[in-house]
Parts: C-alpha cells; structure tokens; sequence
C-alpha cells in the first residue's frame, strides 16, 4: 500500500453520513446467513453510540435478487423502493439505511432514474398512491450500515477490548477486505472512496489495529453474480470466481476476510467448504480456511462481544483460530448452544475443511 | 470428493501479447472493414447455418482478433455462405467475404 497516493484518491470519494435518526431497511438474506450482524449493528448503534434508529417491521424486500434476475419490473422495484421511502417518512425521519449492498445500489439507481427522468418518478408516486394510498419523500441521506460503522470507527476504537493484534506476535493482523460490487462499481461517487479504492472496510481495519493486505485480484466479484449462483447448472461460474480470489489472496497468508455484502461474505466463507471437499484444497498452512466475518461481527468481537452472541457458529469457516490470535476469550463448549441452553446442533463435518 | 453437481473452471487468460495474431493482421490487410465490426452478434441472429449447427459468426471472429484459431477450419466449414448475415450488419461489414478470406489464407496455409 502507498498511503499518499491512496489517501489523495479517497480524498475526492468522499459522501455525507448522517450523525443520528436513521430509518434501517434489513436485508432479506443476511437475516439467514448471519442473523447476529443485523441485531449486533442495532447493538451497537444503540448501546455504544446512543444513536436512534428505527427497525420497522413493515418495510418490505427492495426486490433486489427479482429485480437483477429479470422477475419484476422496474415499475415494480420503483414502487416498493417508494412504499419503502413513504414509511420511513411517515415514521418522521429521513435518513435511510440500507443492510444490504444489493439494496443499496437498487436504492441508489432509483434515485438517480427518478433525478434523469422525473416522469418516472411522478408514476412512481401515481402507482403507490394507486397501491397504497401513501405518499412518499424521498430520503435526505441514503447511506450503507457499512457506513455508518465507518463513520463511527474510532469511536468504536476508543471503546474496544480487543485490537486486531496477533497476541503472540504482537504483529497486525493481516486481512483481505471485499467489497460488494453495488456499493460503488455502479456508483462511484455513493461509496467512500470510491469504486477503485473504497475505504469503507479500509478504514475500520486500519482504526482497530489491522494490516490490509493489497492483493491482485482484490476488485474481482465474488462470484455471487445472481444469475450465476441461482441457476445451479451456472454455479461453477460463481465458485470459480471465488476460488480465482482465494488462489490470488493465499500466498498473502491473511488472518481473515472482511466483507461488507451478505453474498460477498457468505459465499467466500461457504465456497471454501465447497473447493475443500470438491477438490481437496484449502487456503491456509494449517487447513482451517480463511475465515470471513463481516464488518458488524469484525466491530462486535473488537467491542469483547460473545462471539456466540455475534453468530460466529454460522459461519462455515472455523473462527476459532482467529480468536484465538486476537486473544478473545469464549466458551468452546457454548457455541452450538441457544441463548436458553438448548443443543443446536453441529453442522456436518467436512472430510478436508478442519472443523 | 463430493459431487456437488459442478465444478470449478480453469483459468482462462489470453495473453494478447503472445497470441498469433498474424490471421488478423492479413484480414485487415486485405479487407480494412473487419475493423468495424462491433461484435453486436446480429449476424449470428440471422444466420441460417446457427439454426442448424453450431456456428457462431461473431465468436469465429472474436476468437481471430485474440488468435484462437485451432478451431477455425472446422467451424468455417459450417458456414454456407448465403450472406443474410451481410444483409443484416449494421456496419455494413460483409461476413461472407471475410469467410472466403479466412477459406483462402487457410488454403494457403494448410492446402
């Protein structure tokens, strides 16, 4: 990394972030690939930063996957966006907070289709008063909750229990951080620093003692392009993906991945028990895989949350390696445990990913 | 191993660099318009041999232009020659005359 050359191209992808009173829209998949990031940034929005943001109950899909996989129309997605605009209106506020990267590019395009082609926006508001009888207002501050957690990283430091140090060493850890192809490739300028050299993860890392590692394929997608991994004669484009990241990251020999899109995050961590038992291949010395959190769990474990409490047991990839180079203190015997006690059940062993 | 029902791909770089590009070369040498195509593949939405084998005009000369050419003669076998493809092109590139270039050069160079 050269510092100077970077920092001067992120200074010009800079984006307002709203300080308070923030309208949250969750994503549809992360509530099932990582229930524990959306309740932990709630956490830490409301517990460690006394901030107010709304969880409304009543707000809907933003049609994302149907929307990029040719489902519905544009006049679909338009008007649930605006049914979506018109509660958080309602609910007397007007920063909106997208979970999700998918959303929060359908979101971003929306407006920017609404600013070229007003008529479009004027039958937005015909089709969801037709609907609904509401009205909507457009949001003042769009932003991603990886943002937010951006904008609030030192804070988060100040607060910290544990720095990503490796405890032994005493070395930084390293780590690979992805971001989401519609936080910033459709839109540069909606995306700190960009789409070329987002800062978004860049930043938290930095602020909670981390070493980013720069490596060839850092921009390549994931691999989970929607028509590529829902049509499974297609999926071996999406794992291909993902494993031409794993091969280019690997000799880098990170700690772990950090990514900032339920796919992005989901599938570079489950794509790595797929290559392991498909081909016998893993990507670290030791045969556990690179773990890969997301920025909400990667800020709660900082913070000294349980990791149980964070839902680290969902993730494919073995975290413990990773705790304990950090130095978290867990309950080993707790992580397939309910918050009442119950047995959740262990996932099923794979023959070559340690576990 | 478990079968998942699909696999991992190959990398597939081409490294312009090193590609023999010499049958690229010699077709813009001797008909300058195969530059304007512009791969729109609207071609290959009219041809007629696609209907019936698997012919794809605009993949034949997108493999020349990165000098993938293995494949060719046994591709441009399937061509007929019939050259809807030319009434079609937006560009007003004539498809059936490059086919009978690349015939010619691959006779010249093969017999």
């Amino acid at each position: 990394m050269i510092p100077e050359g970077k920092k001067k191209l992120w200074a010009k992808y800079q984006k307002e972030i709203a300080e308070d009173y923030y309208y949250y829209a969750r994503s549809c998949i992360r509530q099932n690939f990582f229930p524990g990031s959306e309740s932990t940034f709630l956490r830490i929005l409301k517990g460690e930063l006394g901030k107010s943001i709304l969880d409304d109950p009543r707000h809907t899909t933003c049609t994302g996957i149907a929307y990029h996989t040719d489902l519905v129309p544009i006049e679909t997605t338009m008007t649930v966006v605006a049914r979506q605009f018109a509660l958080m209106h309602e609910a007397g506020l007007e920063n909106y907070v997208a979970s999700c990267v998918t959303s929060f590019g359908i979101y971003t395009e929306i407006l920017d289709l609404w600013h070229h082609n007003p008529e479009m926006e004027e039958k937005a508001h015909e089709l969801l008063y037709k609907a609904t009888k509401r009205e909507f207002i457009k949001p003042k501050n769009l932003v991603h909750t990886s943002d937010i957690i951006y904008k609030f990283r030192e804070e988060i430091a100040q607060k910290s229990k544990y720095r990503l140090i490796n405890k032994e060493t005493g070395e930084p850890l390293k780590v690979v951080e992805h971001i989401g192809c519609h936080y910033a490739k459709m839109f540069p300028h909606k995306g700190v620093g960009g789409a070329e050299y987002p800062h978004v993860l860049v930043g938290m890392i930095e602020s909670w003692g981390g070493d980013v590692v720069d490596y060839p394929e850092r921009r390549h997608c994931c691999g989970f392009g929607f028509r590529q991994y829902l049509v499974k004669a297609n999926r071996g484009y999406s794992v291909s993906a993902s494993k031409k990241k794993f091969e280019s990251m690997a000799p880098y020999k990170p700690d772990f991945i950090l990514s900032n899109c339920p796919g992005c995050a989901y599938f570079l961590d489950r794509w790595q028990y797929v290559i392991a038992d498909m081909e016998g291949t893993t990507y670290d010395d030791k045969g556990y895989g690179i773990p890969s959190l997301t920025y909400e769990e990667l800020a709660g474990l900082v913070l000294g949350y349980d990791p149980w409490d964070l839902g680290l047991q969902l993730h494919q990839v073995n975290v413990e390696p990773l705790l304990k180079k950090i130095g978290v203190e867990y309950d080993p015997d707790a992580k397939f445990s309910s918050k009442d006690g119950k047995d959740l059940g262990k996932p099923e062993k794979p023959e070559v990913l340690k576990y | 191993m478990v079968k998942f029902g699909f696999t991992t791909r190959k990398d597939s770089m081409i490294m312009l660099d090193k590609a023999d590009l010499s049958l690229r070369r010699t077709l813009i040498s001797e008909y300058p318009e195969y530059q304007l195509c512009i791969n729109c593949g609207a071609c290959s939405a009219v041809c007629t041999a696609a209907q019936l084998t698997s012919f794809n005009i605009r993949e034949v000369k997108l493999n020349i232009d990165r000098g993938q050419t293995v494949s060719l003669k046994n591709e441009i076998a399937k061509c007929m020659i019939c050259g809807k493809c030319e009434m079609i092109c937006p560009k007003n590139v004539s498809n059936r005359k490059i086919v009978l270039l690349i015939n010619k050069h691959l006779q010249e160079q093969h017999g």
